[in-house]
């Protein structure tokens, strides 16, 4: 069923009804259109509440601050910060769920739904995006790939020459993503290095 | 401005094609507005379950003639039997009326598995171009069309190579990930390179993006395994074999009980579970999709 096939129901059922108004009657039918009277005004606030009947953009926010863009990336500081952008001022409540109501009655009333929807769509698109990495992750990955191919006494002269400093072997290590704790020491960083080092030269080294 | 077409393609199987299909498909169609038409190509017809009830599906796939199955098959027995705009089911899912009014479905049928044999009774490059003829008329209708691949590399996905403009690669972070994709990425080039000179409509189907699935965070093991795809992309990148700009989007998909669980409820993770983590990751990896492809390629 489709709501092309529900209006055209509708259709045909209204112009039987308003065919034949005389002739209807009786306890069975009357309560049958009653319950259908009550259903079609349900349905009708449903209707134009999705056609935009409480403004432009309130149903849109509405959903917005229930979906998982707002569980993730809506805090209550945030919100704040968005009341902000569109009021000038942060909210009172200071609970969550009391602030988004509080939210949504704000811009509801100041008719304010097409900008506080255009201002959450930035906030959730600034949200979603990661850090970006270092700008030398790449040379660092490829300077893990380049250890894995050497031999064990030109491993080693790199770890007691170019790659002598701790910080380096950290830096190497983190933009690899290599499991080091915060205090491992040279000894460890250096074992882990050689081990992921020469398990990447394996796996990807045809490519080399 | 015509669709987008992406194929989501990988021909190793459980790394999360229709998951992605699907939950990526249905977010930009819930949150963002887009028309969006999921063509499901494989035989075990999973977005098409996902997304349909099965009764809903075994009374639409019934006659085949609803199905992409029949699209095929009138390519290779030269009928007129398939009829696009019958076949696609609209506005899915539904609970007897649609859930999410610009999502569409092309629907498989299990009947796909014995395409593969019937299509090699084509000759040449006629065989593979059976679905960007097809799809090239409804192309103005939608502005994504997802193509979920068989996880394989024969004929019906080679039909999808045509059809796209970009390639997304599903990926699980392990070394036998790695492998299968190295080949997967040669295999499509050389591909392309035989049938270029016979096939002029359309430039390569570039891969344009990769999507880690099963992400979990322990003792950095997937973070190790992530590491070396990227190592890999750095080596390929060069040889033009993938976009220059493609990407691992962000974030990872986590391992999420809920959207395992959306499959049995026929409804992507959003309308099944809105506040869990699926739909949390989904919900941002769907907006990264989205800048990705209109704003960075």
């Amino acid at each position: 069923m489709s709501y092309r096939d529900l209006a055209e129901h509708l259709a045909t059922l209204a112009k039987t009804v308003a065919d034949n108004p005389e002739r209807l009657e009786g306890v069975p039918l009357a309560k049958a259109a009653e319950g259908l009277e009550k259903a079609a005004a349900k349905f009708e606030i449903k209707l134009k509440d999705f056609l935009g009947g409480r403004g432009p953009g309130i149903r849109e926010l509405e959903e917005m601050l229930k979906s998982p863009h707002a569980k993730a990336h809506l805090p209550l500081p945030g919100l704040n910060i968005v009341c902000r952008s569109v009021f000038g001022s942060a909210l009172s409540a200071e609970k969550l769920p009391a602030a988004r109501k509080e939210f949504l009655e704000k811009v509801k009333n100041a008719q304010a739904g097409e900008r506080a929807v255009a201002l959450l769509q930035e906030f959730f698109f600034k949200a979603a995006q990661m850090p970006p990495p270092p700008a030398d992750k790449v040379a660092l990955q490829n300077e893990l790939l380049r250890l894995g191919g050497l031999s064990d006494d030109e491993l080693k002269f790199e770890f007691s020459s170019r790659l002598k400093a701790v910080s380096i072997l950290k830096k190497l290590a983190q933009a690899n993503s290599l499991p080091v704790s915060k205090g491992a020491k040279k000894g460890d960083l250096i074992d882990v290095i050689t081990h992921y080092a020469r398990r990447a030269y394996a796996n990807i080294a045809h490519r080399a | 401005m015509g669709a987008k077409v992406v194929a989501f393609v990988n021909f190793k199987g459980g790394v999360g094609k229709t998951a992605n299909v699907v939950n990526i498909g249905a977010g930009l169609a819930k949150y963002h507005g887009k028309r969006v038409l999921i063509v499901d190509l494989d035989a075990q017809s999973n977005s098409s379950l996902w997304l349909m009830q099965p009764p809903e599906w075994r009374e639409h796939t019934r006659s085949l003639r609803k199905t992409v199955y029949q699209l095929f098959k009138d390519q290779i027995v030269g009928t007129h039997l398939f009829d696009m705009h019958r076949a696609i089911v609209r506005g899915l899912p539904r609970q007897r009326f649609s859930l999410i009014a610009n999502l569409d479905l092309l629907p498989s049928a299990v009947e796909m598995i014995t395409i593969e044999d019937q299509l090699r009774q084509i000759h040449g490059v006629a065989s593979y171009t059976v679905l960007y003829r097809t799809l090239r008329p409804i192309m103005d209708a939608y502005d994504y069309i997802f193509l979920d691949c068989p996880p394989n590399l024969y004929s019906v996905t080679r039909n999808a190579l045509l059809a796209a403009h970009y390639c997304v690669v599903p990926y699980i972070p392990d070394y036998l990930s790695l492998s299968g994709f190295e080949i997967l990425v040669d295999y499509v080039n050389e591909f392309w390179h035989r049938m270029s000179g016979q096939f002029t409509a359309r430039p390569k189907p570039q891969f344009a993006a990769f999507i880690i699935n099963h992400f979990a965070k322990q003792r950095n093991v997937f973070e190790t395994g992530v590491n070396e795809f990227e190592l890999a992309l750095n080596q390929i990148r060069p040889s033009g074999k993938i976009h220059p700009k493609a990407v691992c989007l962000k974030p990872f998909v986590r391992f999420n009980v809920h959207v395992a669980e959306s499959t049995s409820e026929h409804l992507p993770v959003f309308l099944h579970k809105e506040d869990s983590i699926g739909a949390m990751d989904y919900a941002d990896l769907t907006q990264n999709f989205l800048h990705h492809f209109e704003s960075v390629l």
